[in-house]
């Protein structure tokens, strides 16, 4: 299926998940294959415990998945520390906003650019990541005093900001007005232009306004994938919005 | 580094204005008691440095004091005689601490040992080095002509050694070429270069740590210390910045206690003690554990605290015809000051967790701050005012106490 | 090695890991259910040997009855300390750290100011047996029988009764548990107050083989806390396992001289040489190098490890 922003020639993955599975006790919260090409903005959508935040956590490291390989740009990245997966430029931004809040507002961001850019260049792009984000003014506040949609921005500045190949976004618009999703949306396409990006999200209109190739997961699996008209044409997929997922439950 | 804010300046002087006038305002005890002051604020600003940075509660800031004054203590009982100089002992204390403190730090942080875990092991160390300590009473226990001594503490021996000076652990000595004869590090009548060294070394490891948290591994540190996942995500390999800034903090412990050594020109077991290590906690605690400075400010008054409870003794003797209740009164009371330092550390400890949680240093500086005014054109005045004044009838000898 | 010298160095061996049981049980109890480090723990064993020492010495009671009466003091001890500081600052675990460590200076300094710095002896009327060669103290076969009835006593409380599933409920979910009517609180107080009794009781059954002394605990906490430490999250399982390696490479180590090594220097009788291994001290410093290494190898602990492998 033609995806629009697909750059010209053959695609390239940069992202090869392969029979991935995480187990926590005896529940298996995700089993899934996956393949996302450098440039797409892929949309991750499901219902609540589909698993999508274990996945992020396996892929960026913070957790090691139970079996299955992850290749990042072609190298096979499984069960790595997390600081490594990051280095060969992958960035996450968790579900649960985690700025560091007690550092100041340009610090995340400085903290962020630094490994990547040392100390005078990262802080050079850490204030144009200011701009950016729209946080110029609460630079030297501390980050626990920013209200919920601006801790959002911040950290989806500080996963962007050192220059990622792909960026993971856990539900970058959770508890946004709809003004803020507007600008977010104009964020995301702006990263876009220079990375790979795989957005986690609830929000069908969110979904809706990115408007790219969405993957839907369900009880920790891929239950379909396709552009959005595709997706919402889906029967199965609706049933699992309206709560008659149980009569698509995959077979374990 | 940012340039200091009026009231930053404002406290700078208020505090070191006074404690460079010490030497000629007071007598040496004064200068003497400082001293130890400022090396145990050093020690428990190493402590404020892994803990308020990183949040790591590392119990074993006393262990690497101890050793690098155990090892300044050896080293320089032997150099002394020999090369008149303690420049090696110096460079063999620091090592000593450091690394001791890679060691420890390699297996907690590699090992990926939880915090809570990390502070119970660095505890076990400090115990267990306690232990090895106490226990090396024996003839065996001796490098050269320093007797490690047990629990007596470190002494030197040996027929070289012709007068009683010889046995204790010599000053920070040095004889550089081009120098006629060494100087000795002291602190009496006659010289104030003890005191001076202590303050020097107290300032430039203040500055080396400020200067280390506005640093990348400060703010590392301190992203680590909020939250260490999302540090790693952003890339940095968080076991090795909390490693490094556990060893750095270690060697500064170290340096303390050859700064300490070399003072008292003594050291024992002690050191290593829970008593020592719940202290230096405290002064941190009192101080406050998110500034640098709390440490110091805790020390001293700490350690005036326990000092004056120490010399005021209630009702050396009981009367024989008091009544049996006022005896036992007075009985309670004199032994509830005897054991004054205990009860003193237990209870800031229990209190400032309990309410005081930001400890007296930054509530003290916020007021500094709000009243920045007053205390340029007033408070800083009346000090200069005061410690001249001392300084001018402590030259004179007019000095009515 | 001759059989009795085998003998011997077995009943060494039961007799360190009788003494790390003694030592952990309460305080993995406390750490493993609630996890909190309590560093008071070292103080509730002191309060149980003085206990027993005011009962003995003081109210003229029999020993057994003084040793009876140790645990549910201490329990009642930690009890309070739990309801005046520690419940302020469940979710903060190292201000409990912080806090019972100044509880344990405030506690062995009252001691010190009602009991005096001195170090004081208990009487017992057992005697030795022979193994062979050497002699051994019966006693310490009857603090091993203690040791392990109290581990098995923790056991079936927390298997058979209403307490003990109400406490395991707690421990896996607390929100869940008080959802569930459960009063966590509670819970709580009676571990930690468990917790203590447990040490008190193992105070009580070792006082007659230590000096009891205000500061007695913190001779104890250092191998108490490694002991904890290696044993991981499981209670029981973690505190048997880790008391047994270490209790044996302890024994071992105090008992057998390793190596020699020369040091150079004036000492009479030369020639100076420091003999590794063959004291007590030495014991300790191999139960914490051990402990180090083990715990750089598997940072869960035994217990930890054996239930990943599962």
């Amino acid at each position: 299926m033609p995806v629009l922003n697909e750059p010209a020639g053959t695609p390239e993955p940069i992202l090869e998940v392969t029979g991935l599975t995480k187990y926590f006790g005896g529940l298996r919260a995700v089993h899934l294959n996956l393949t996302v090409n450098a440039g797409e903005l892929r949309c991750l959508i499901g219902p609540n415990g589909a698993g999508k935040s274990t996945f992020f956590k396996t892929l960026s490291g913070a957790m090691r998945p139970t079996s299955g390989t992850v290749r990042f740009r072609g190298r096979d990245v499984t069960g790595w520390d997390a600081f490594r997966v990051a280095r060969l430029g992958m960035s996450i931004k968790f579900q649960v906003a985690s700025v560091l809040e007690e550092l100041t507002v340009l610090d995340n961001l400085h903290l962020a650019a630094e490994f990547k850019f040392g100390n005078r260049e990262g802080r050079r792009r850490a204030i144009e990541m200011l701009e950016v984000v729209g946080l110029t003014e609460r630079a030297s506040h501390l980050a626990t005093w920013l209200s919920h949609g601006e801790k959002q921005w911040l950290e989806i500045g500080m996963a962007s900001v050192g220059e990622p190949v792909l960026i993971l976004l856990d539900e970058p618009t959770a508890g946004m007005t709809v003004e803020e999703v507007k600008s977010t949306v104009r964020l995301l396409r702006k990263l876009n232009e220079t990375a790979t990006v795989i957005v986690v999200e609830h929000d069908m209109n969110f979904i809706r306004m990115i408007a790219r190739r969405v993957t839907v997961m369900h009880q920790g699996e891929v239950f379909a994938e396709g552009s959005m008209e595709d997706i919402e044409r889906h029967d199965g997929v609706r049933d699992i919005y309206l709560g008659k997922g149980a009569r698509y439950a995959v077979r374990r | 580094m940012k340039r200091l804010s009026s009231a930053e300046t404002l406290a700078a002087l208020l505090l070191l204005l006074p404690l460079l006038a010490v030497p000629w305002a007071f007598k040496p005890y004064t200068a003497n008691v400082l001293a130890v002051y400022m090396i145990y604020g050093i020690l428990a600003m190493s402590l404020s440095l892994i803990w308020g940075g990183a949040g790591i509660m590392s119990f074993g800031q006393t262990a690497f004091f101890g050793i690098g004054a155990y090892a300044y203590g050896a080293i320089g009982l032997n150099l002394i005689n020999a090369a008149h100089q303690t420049h090696l002992a110096l460079l063999g204390g620091l090592l000593a601490a450091t690394l001791l403190a890679a060691v420890v730090g390699y297996f907690i942080f590699y090992g990926r040992i939880s915090d809570v875990y990390a502070s119970i092991i660095t505890m076990a160390l400090t115990l267990v080095l306690f232990a090895f300590f106490v226990s090396t009473g024996g003839d065996e226990w001796v490098i050269g002509v320093a007797r490690f001594g047990g629990f007596n503490g470190m002494f030197g021996q040996g027929e070289s050694s012709q007068n009683i000076a010889n046995y204790q652990i010599p000053p920070v000595t040095i004889w550089l070429p081009g120098m006629s004869e060494p100087f000795e590090f002291k602190i009496n009548r006659e010289s104030a270069a003890g005191y001076f060294l202590v303050l020097a070394v107290s300032v430039g490891m203040y500055a080396l740590a400020r200067w280390l948290l506005a640093s990348r591994l400060g703010r590392v540190a301190m992203g680590i210390r909020e939250n260490e996942a999302r540090v790693a995500s952003l890339g940095y390999d968080t076991r090795f910045y909390k490693f490094a800034l556990f060893t750095i903090s270690g060697a500064i412990a170290g340096l303390a206690g050859m700064l300490f050594a070399a003072w008292g020109r003594f050291v024992n077991p002690d050191r290593f003690g829970l008593g020592f290590a719940a202290s230096t906690v405290v002064y941190v605690l009192l101080g406050g554990r998110t500034t640098l400075l709390g440490g110091f400010v805790g020390a001293a008054i700490i350690g005036y605290l326990t000092s004056y409870l120490g010399e005021i003794v209630p009702f050396s003797t009981i009367p024989s015809d008091t009544a049996p209740w006022m005896a036992a009164l007075m009985e309670a009371s004199r032994r509830i000051v005897r054991e004054a330092p205990l009860l003193v550390q237990g209870a800031v400890l229990v209190g400032v967790v309990l309410m005081l949680e930001d400890g007296i240093t930054p509530p003290l500086f916020r007021l500094l701050k709000r009243h920045v005014r007053w205390g340029w054109w007033v408070l800083l005045p009346l000090v200069i005012f005061y410690f001249g004044h001392r300084a001018a009838c402590q030259q004179a000898d007019l000095c009515l106490f | 090695m001759s059989l009795d010298t085998v003998g011997i160095v077995a009943l060494e061996i039961l007799n360190s890991v009788t003494i790390l049981v003694l030592l952990a049980l309460g305080l993995a109890l406390i750490f493993g259910m609630m996890r909190i480090v309590n560093l008071a723990q070292g103080e509730f064993f002191t309060a149980g040997a003085f206990t027993v020492l005011t009962a003995v010495r003081y109210a003229h009671l029999p020993l057994w009855a003084g040793m009876l009466l140790a645990p549910f003091v201490v329990a009642a001890l930690g009890i309070a300390i739990e309801r005046l500081i520690i419940r302020r600052l469940y979710g903060r675990p190292l201000d409990v750290m912080l806090a019972t460590w100044g509880v344990s200076l405030l506690l062995i300094g009252l001691i010190t100011v009602i009991f005096g710095a001195v170090t004081q002896g208990i009487p017992f009327a057992l005697g030795n047996f022979r193994v062979g060669r050497y002699s051994y103290p019966e006693y310490r076969i009857v603090m091993t029988s203690v040791a392990a009835g109290l581990m098995l006593g923790v056991y079936l409380l927390f298997r058979y009764t209403a307490f003990g599933r109400r406490a395991r409920a707690t421990i896996a979910n607390p929100e869940m548990a008080s959802a569930a009517g459960i009063n966590t609180p509670r819970m709580f107080m009676l571990t930690f107050g468990l917790g203590a009794g447990l040490a008190g009781a193992a105070g009580a059954i070792m006082a007659p083989i230590v000096g009891v002394v205000p500061t007695m605990g913190v001779l104890y906490i250092a191998r108490a806390f490694i002991t904890v430490v290696v044993g991981g999250p499981i209670v029981l399982l973690g505190t048997l396992s880790s008391a047994s390696v270490l209790g044996v490479i302890e024994a071992l180590i105090s008992r057998f001289s390793l190596f020699k090594i020369g040091t150079a220097g004036h000492c009479a009788p030369p020639p100076c040489e420091i003999s590794i291994g063959g004291s007590a001290f030495f014991g300790q410093i191999a139960l914490l190098l051990f402990a180090i290494v083990l715990l750089r190898l598997l940072p869960q602990g035994l217990s930890g490890f054996w239930r990943q492998r599962e």
